[in-house]
């Protein structure tokens, strides 16, 4: 029996696409018992969305009354719903933008960026809606399985697509990114917080440097590319089997590790460093909304 | 205007974002066409306020995952236009390539995935059926495209979205067994590169199947970077090209703001770019691949200047008018990139120690500008004394390109308003017509919509003309 | 399995969590305060037994050390009404965990700011006292409560729990 495969993209930026691409020559075998039905990046399939989809993935966050359509629509027609990335799965980094009132940013973006000429107006005409909060999919409908990362890891996407194809249950690692990166793991505290400007020492920990590298709240599964090259975790593949909230997680592991709180966190740079996927999703957020509501 | 019927052809399919083709007809008259970009807004310039500067480039890039080595790059030499800082020659020398990647990647994903089924397969244009007609070249295409992700991913640590260009170089040097590996499979991607370019000259030999003449020439500027006239892909000088080919001007980067400005349409969420002193109406331009070929006098690299000569000769002459010439243009490059970037990868001073310097963040104004494959990128940040974002634009590739897809779009809505009006599935064909021109320019409307369609995200181009 | 939802399951269990019982208070401000038992958790037995008077709004939850408060439990109290929430703990280098409180510390006033963006700033106080030092916990406790006054209720108060 072939499999009715569908993609879809919200607002995201199309690398999830990419790294399913990526998975290069495995995707050619697995599509072997597949048929792509809808997926504007490949096949040319208009709107409505095709009936009776097998598995569908997608990509991006829930920003618009556009979005919010697509999604429930999707959700009607596909029997497993997978939310592709972390955008889709968490919120992704558009949910920084949760940070400011989203009315504010339209203003701003019509009217005083650098380069806008004499012509200055907010579009009002035709023009749907920018819902008040970017959300992540599972706030709008039921979510089957999640494939985080930003993008997802192609070998991830692979086994999760084989195993469901071949009728089995996927799953995910269930380690932090620490637990695959192979630098040396230290265990003296760091004495001062650093900034990813300055230069690490080659091959150790790079949290026990100071850098705030976000690996023991991340789940793994990436075999930590960006420790390994030298550059801390920014926390893509979003909370950890075991952690319930990253940002907070990574904050409560920092103050038991850093001894003289050295650096002056500005507001929107906490959120971006410690929620830089996930702020949408996380506990705070969810408090924001309900406050934001009353 | 009762009677008026409003069909929507969603999504255009086979390029990256999303976007729509609505017709409002009244009467057996088009009274409106539009290409409605419908991909959300996403804030970003908005967003990335209060940052610390040397964390854009790993956060901007996740503006566009299909041109985010160029984002990264762009972005981080807006940092360090900022502070002040001059990364190292071996810093620079990794970037290049990693460029090199990003674009041997993005054009390949162009010209065999999204758009060769248009050619090869037209009754069934999809890249399966390309897969199941030229299997060869298919793979051939699926090896070379990924053997820029491996380019991008041996310096930037990740395939898409990388992580390493930091203020003052990059992370790591080029992995000894990297280089070796990618110079080893080179010769092979260099050959698929010709034959694919051999394989689009041929098929642009007949004018009816690839449609040259078919879609309307408009007359706009072309704007891009060279090297002292040479075709550059990563730094030098911006130059504006008329539509006659002849110089208008040079300037750079960080003038930018003196000579192109935006403009908010009532109907579009793309905000139009334009030549500032010529004014929103007269100075419409293009970039990307055709835009660079008639900017550049010369192609730096011997192969694709030869192919560079063959096209201008196709077309007759400079500069190229015809939207199908984007394709052409974006095979040379893919051929240039090639080129420059063999000799990169048997470099051993790219493996030396040399690929970072210190930095001190500090308070100061910069723009970072590269050539994304579909066109010139510009990013300008403003930071304050600790290195802290205060102040983020962006103005990226394809928003630059949308006024003139907008004009194509609606020249064939006219032409073919008696087929579009069939009902469905008889329409496709004559929607498909119109996807092929949008198609030309590799729209990526991920980018054009980082931020700019706020309130809206289906950005109407109104039918006015 | 669902690891959608099995990423959000809590590996730790909450354990303090404010009572749902309405306060008795005629404001019916509601404080919520983790004590640490070695400190600040005598030093409020203390006041009490001393018979000096301290805000009622403050219910207390005994920890075993303010080291051991997750920003979690803060955040979960916050979401599930309380108007404020206090931690406390040993004074420096006194904390029988060696360094509970200093960790504790630092975290919280991270959280300060975290909740600042959200609109609960000021709804967060974190001190250190001996366990003697009952009048510290008095004082304590009703500048925060006036505070917390001036404030108002949470926000997320009345439709909750
Ligand atoms: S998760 Fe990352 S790669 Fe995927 S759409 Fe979102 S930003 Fe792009
Ligand atoms: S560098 Fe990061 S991922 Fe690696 S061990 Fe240290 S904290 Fe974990
Ligand atoms: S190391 Fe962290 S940021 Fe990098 S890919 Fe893995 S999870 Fe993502
Ligand atoms: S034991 Fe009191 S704070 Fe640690």
């Amino acid at each position: 029996m072939t499999v009715r495969l569908a993609t879809m993209g919200m607002s995201g930026c199309s690398g999830c696409h990419i790294a399913l691409l990526d998975t290069g020559v495995a995707l050619l075998d697995l599509l072997k018992d597949v048929e792509l039905v809808y997926s504007y990046p490949i096949v040319d399939v208009k709107n409505p969305i095709p009936d009776n989809i097998d598995v569908a993935l997608v990509e991006g966050s829930v920003r618009t009354d556009h979005d919010q359509e697509m999604a429930k629509e999707m959700r009607r027609k596909a029997k497993f719903l997978i939310a592709f990335g972390s955008c889709s799965a968490f919120g992704g980094v558009n949910g920084l933008a949760n940070t400011f009132d989203s009315q504010a940013g339209v203003k701003y973006v019509y009217y005083e960026t650098r380069s806008m000429g004499e012509q200055r107006q907010v579009p009002s005409e035709h023009v749907p809606t920018i819902l008040p909060e970017n959300l992540r999919l599972s706030d709008v409908v039921k979510v089957d399985f999640i494939i985080p990362g930003c993008p997802p890891f192609p070998d991830e996407i692979a086994k999760v697509l084989g195993a469901l194809l071949a009728g089995e249950t996927p799953s995910l690692s269930t380690k932090s990114v620490c637990d695959e990166c192979p630098l040396e793991q230290l265990t003296a505290a760091p004495t001062q917080l650093r900034r990813i400007y300055e230069i690490p020492e080659p091959n150790k920990c790079l949290l026990s440097q100071g850098f705030i590298c976000m690996g023991p709240a991340t789940r793994a599964g990436c075999k930590a590319e960006c420790p390994s090259r030298g550059i801390p975790c920014t926390g893509c593949r979003g909370p950890a089997e075991t952690v319930w909230d990253q940002g907070v997680a990574m904050l409560d592991a920092l103050a038991a590790l850093e001894e003289k709180e050295l650096a002056e966190f500005k507001l929107p740079r906490i959120t971006s460093t410690f929620a830089k996927y996930t702020y949408a999703s996380s506990e705070l957020d969810k408090i924001r909304k309900r406050v934001k509501q009353k | 205007m009762t009677d008026t019927k409003r069909i929507e052809f969603e999504p255009v399919t086979r390029l990256e974002g999303h976007a729509k083709i609505s017709l409002d007809v009244s009467g057996g008259k088009l009274q409106k066409c539009n290409f409605q970009v419908i991909e959300p807004p996403r804030l970003f310039e908005k967003f990335m306020e209060g940052v610390p500067a040397e964390d854009a480039p790993q956060l901007s890039e996740r503006i566009c995952g299909i041109c985010s080595v160029t984002h990264h790059l762009a972005s981080v030499k807006a940092v360090e236009a900022a502070w002040g800082v001059t990364p190292t020659k071996q810093g620079e020398k990794l970037r290049y390539l990693e460029n090199l990647g990003g674009y041997i990647h993005s054009h390949t994903l162009h010209l065999v995935y999204l758009a060769l089924p248009d050619f090869i397969s037209p009754e069934e244009p999809h890249v399966l059926a390309v897969a199941q007609k030229e299997p060869k070249l298919a793979k051939l295409g699926i090896e070379l495209r990924m053997f820029g992700q491996k380019i991008t991913k041996a310096i930037g640590g990740r395939m898409i979205h990388p992580c390493t260009a930091v203020p003052g170089g990059v992370a790591e040097p080029l992995g000894e067994e990297d280089a070796r590996t990618l110079a080893k499979e080179a010769p092979k991607a260099m050959a698929t590169a010709r034959a694919i370019t051999d394989l689009y000259f041929k098929l642009a030999k007949d004018k009816e199947l690839f449609r040259i003449d078919s879609y309307s020439r408009e007359p706009t500027h072309y704007l891009g970077l060279h090297q002292k006239g040479v075709h550059d892909l990563y730094d030098g000088d911006l130059r504006f090209v008329k539509p006659d080919g002849t110089k208008l001007r040079d300037f750079k980067a960080k003038d930018y703001l003196d000579h192109i400005a935006e403009a908010a349409m009532p109907y579009c969420t793309v905000k139009y770019p334009y030549i500032k002193d010529l004014g929103p109406a007269k100075g419409n331009y293009r970039v990307g691949p055709l835009a660079r070929l008639n900017v550049a006098d010369k192609m730096p690299t011997p192969i694709a200047q030869g192919y560079a000569e063959q096209f201008f000769d196709l077309f007759g002459g400079r500069p190229v008018l015809d939207p199908m010439g984007y394709h052409l243009a974006r095979a040379i490059e893919v051929v240039t990139s090639l080129e420059l970037a063999i000799p990169l990868l048997e470099d051993t001073t790219l493996q030396e120690d040399n690929h970072r310097i210190p930095v001190e963040p500090r308070a100061g104004d910069g723009v970072g500008v590269t050539e994304a494959p579909r066109g010139t990128l510009f990013h300008h940040y403003t930071t304050n004394d600790d290195g802290i974002l205060t102040k983020v634009n962006i103005l990226v590739a394809t928003a630059q390109n949308v006024r003139t897809i907008e004009r194509h779009v609606q020249a064939k809505a006219h032409e073919l308003l008696p087929e579009l009006l069939k009902p469905r599935p008889h329409c496709l064909k004559a929607v498909s017509a119109m996807e092929v021109a949008v198609r030309a320019y590799d729209m990526c409307i991920s980018c054009s919509v980082h931020t700019i369609e706020v309130k809206t995200d289906r950005g109407i181009i109104s039918l006015d003309s | 399995m669902n690891p959608s939802k099995a990423s959000s399951t809590p590996k730790r269990k909450r354990k303090s969590k404010p009572k749902a019982k309405a306060a008795s208070t005629p404001d019916k401000l509601r404080i919520v305060s983790f004590c640490c038992h070695y400190c600040s958790y005598g030093a409020a037995d203390l006041a009490g037994s001393s018979k000096m008077p301290y805000p009622l709004n403050v219910e207390i939850i005994r920890v075993p050390c303010s080291g051991r408060v997750d920003p979690l439990h803060v955040l979960h109290a916050l979401e599930n009404g309380a108007d404020g929430v206090m931690v406390t703990g040993c004074l420096k280098d006194q904390c029988h965990f060696v360094t509970g409180n200093l960790h504790a510390e630092k975290r919280m006033m991270k959280l300060q700011k975290w909740l600042e963006t959200i609109g609960l700033g000021g709804r967060l106080e974190f001190q250190l006292m001996s366990a003697g030092m009952a009048k510290r916990w008095v004082e304590t406790t009703k500048s925060f409560y006036d505070r917390i006054k001036e404030l108002g209720p949470n926000p997320l108060r009345k439709g909750g729990k």
